[in-house]
Order: structure tokens, then C-alpha cells, then sequence
């Protein structure tokens, strides 16, 4: 299968989800993010890989330090695309509404 | 808006990392109607396709370990059609079923639903859909 880089991949596992929660109260150093997981610096190194590759985090360089920064736009994908999801049901449970208030209105 | 009643909101509950949704919706109806309203073929047609789309019920076996097929047209004629199994039919308070867009680039993306009807006081009605993808 095709490696997807998409937000929902990103939200996907526990770890990103704790990462992201982290890095959306502070910009914080690769260090200083490993240092809130028992898993092997690698490990956290490569959910940051997939957490930047769809641009959930950015990555700003100030002296020699690396730092991550959320961004907050990703999240508005995240609800965007529940949106005409939920508009479609509504639509339709209001006409179900109408279909159901012609029921009781036919068994008097 | 009237002043009797306020609207019934739609509520549509997705935890990320969770592979299932809830939809849950109140009506201002008894049970027995509402699952009518969501078994009956003719009533069917009435409320559940996109409003801009015309609709078609191919099949609607409407117990257990029956099946259903229903086609939307778009107003160009473009066709969509969805299909599932139904595992089990259990008036007025619960249907299991499968649900499967054929119109994907490959098969086997069906999801598992379970419709819930409960009774409220004042003869209305708790629906609630789980989708398990």
C-alpha cells in the first residue's frame, strides 16, 4: 500500500495524538518531546517524520535548536470533513421528520 | 422558530483513532412509526437520498439474513449504488446491517451498522446508528 500522508494517518496513532497535544500548549525541541515518552528516541523521531509530512507540525530553526510548532489548520481539515457529512443527515432526517408528522396526522 | 418545539439536532460523534461513528437523532414520533418509517420501501424513498438525487430501491428484504440494494441518480443520470446485507431484524427496536458504496476504486470497504431505536417519554423516539468501518 501507498504511504499516505494525510491528517487522518496523522491523528491514527496514540503517540502522534500525545505528541500533537504536547507541541499545540508549546513549541518544544526534539528533545524535550522525547523526553514525555518511553519509546526510543527513534520511534518518536519517526512519528515527528509523518506528524511534518502532512504539515501537522512545522519545524523552525532558532540558533542551533530545532523547534516544532503546531498548526492549527489541520485540525479544521479534521472537522471539515465530517461537515457535509453531518449536513446530509440532517437534511434527510428532517424530511424523515415531515414523512413521520404525515404518519400520525394519517392514523387519526 | 415555533415556540412548542425546538428542532432535533443531528449529533454525529467520530473519536479520532476510533474506527466508528455514532449518528444520534431524536423524533417526535413512537417507535413503531419510526422504524416503519425506516423498513417501509415507499416511506424509505420519502426521506433517506440526497435531496437532489432521485432514488430507486432495488431490493429492500427487510429481515433477517436479507439483503438490500438501493441506486441514486444524479440529475445527469450518473448512478450510485449501495448494497448491504441484513443480519438481523428485530422490531421495533433494532436492525443490523452492512453497508457498501460500489461506486469505490476497490471492494471490500463495507461498514457494520447498528440502528437503535429507544422510546421516550411524550411517544418520541432515540435513534442511534453505530458505523463500525
Amino acid at each position: 500500500m501507498k504511504l499516505r500522508r494525510d491528517v487522518f494517518q496523522a491523528i491514527s496513532d496514540p503517540t502522534r495524538r500525545a505528541i500533537l497535544s504536547l507541541i499545540a500548549l508549546q513549541a518544544m525541541t526534539p528533545n524535550a518531546l522525547a523526553e514525555n515518552f518511553a519509546t526510543s528516541r527513534q520511534a518518536v523521531s519517526n512519528h515527528i517524520k509523518i506528524l511534518t509530512g502532512c504539515r501537522f507540525i512545522k519545524q523552525e530553526h532558532s540558533g542551533r535548536e530545532i523547534f516544532y510548532h503546531f498548526n492549527p489548520k489541520k485540525m479544521k481539515e479534521i472537522a471539515g470533513w465530517i461537515e457535509p457529512f453531518r449536513k446530509k443527515w440532517e437534511d434527510s432526517f428532517e424530511r424523515l421528520d415531515k414523512v413521520l408528522s404525515h404518519m400520525k396526522a394519517n392514523k387519526k | 422558530m415555533n415556540a412548542t418545539t425546538t428542532k432535533n439536532q443531528t449529533h454525529i460523534i467520530a473519536e479520532p483513532g476510533k474506527q466508528e461513528l455514532f449518528i444520534i437523532r431524536e423524533f417526535e414520533a413512537p417507535r413503531g412509526m419510526v422504524f416503519k418509517a425506516f423498513s417501509d420501501t415507499e416511506l424509505i424513498m420519502q426521506w433517506l437520498g440526497p435531496r437532489e438525487m432521485t432514488m430507486k430501491v432495488e431490493k429492500l428484504e427487510n429481515k433477517s439474513h436479507g439483503s438490500w440494494r438501493f441506486i441514486h441518480y444524479d440529475p445527469a443520470g450518473h448512478a450510485f449504488g449501495f448494497n448491504g446485507v441484513i443480519h438481523e431484524v428485530a422490531e421495533p427496536e433494532r436492525m443490523i446491517r452492512t453497508f457498501e458504496f460500489e461506486g469505490l476504486p476497490e471492494k471490500g470497504h463495507v461498514s457494520h451498522e447498528y440502528l437503535t431505536l429507544e422510546s421516550l417519554p411524550g411517544s418520541r423516539t432515540k435513534m442511534t446508528i453505530q458505523a463500525i468501518y
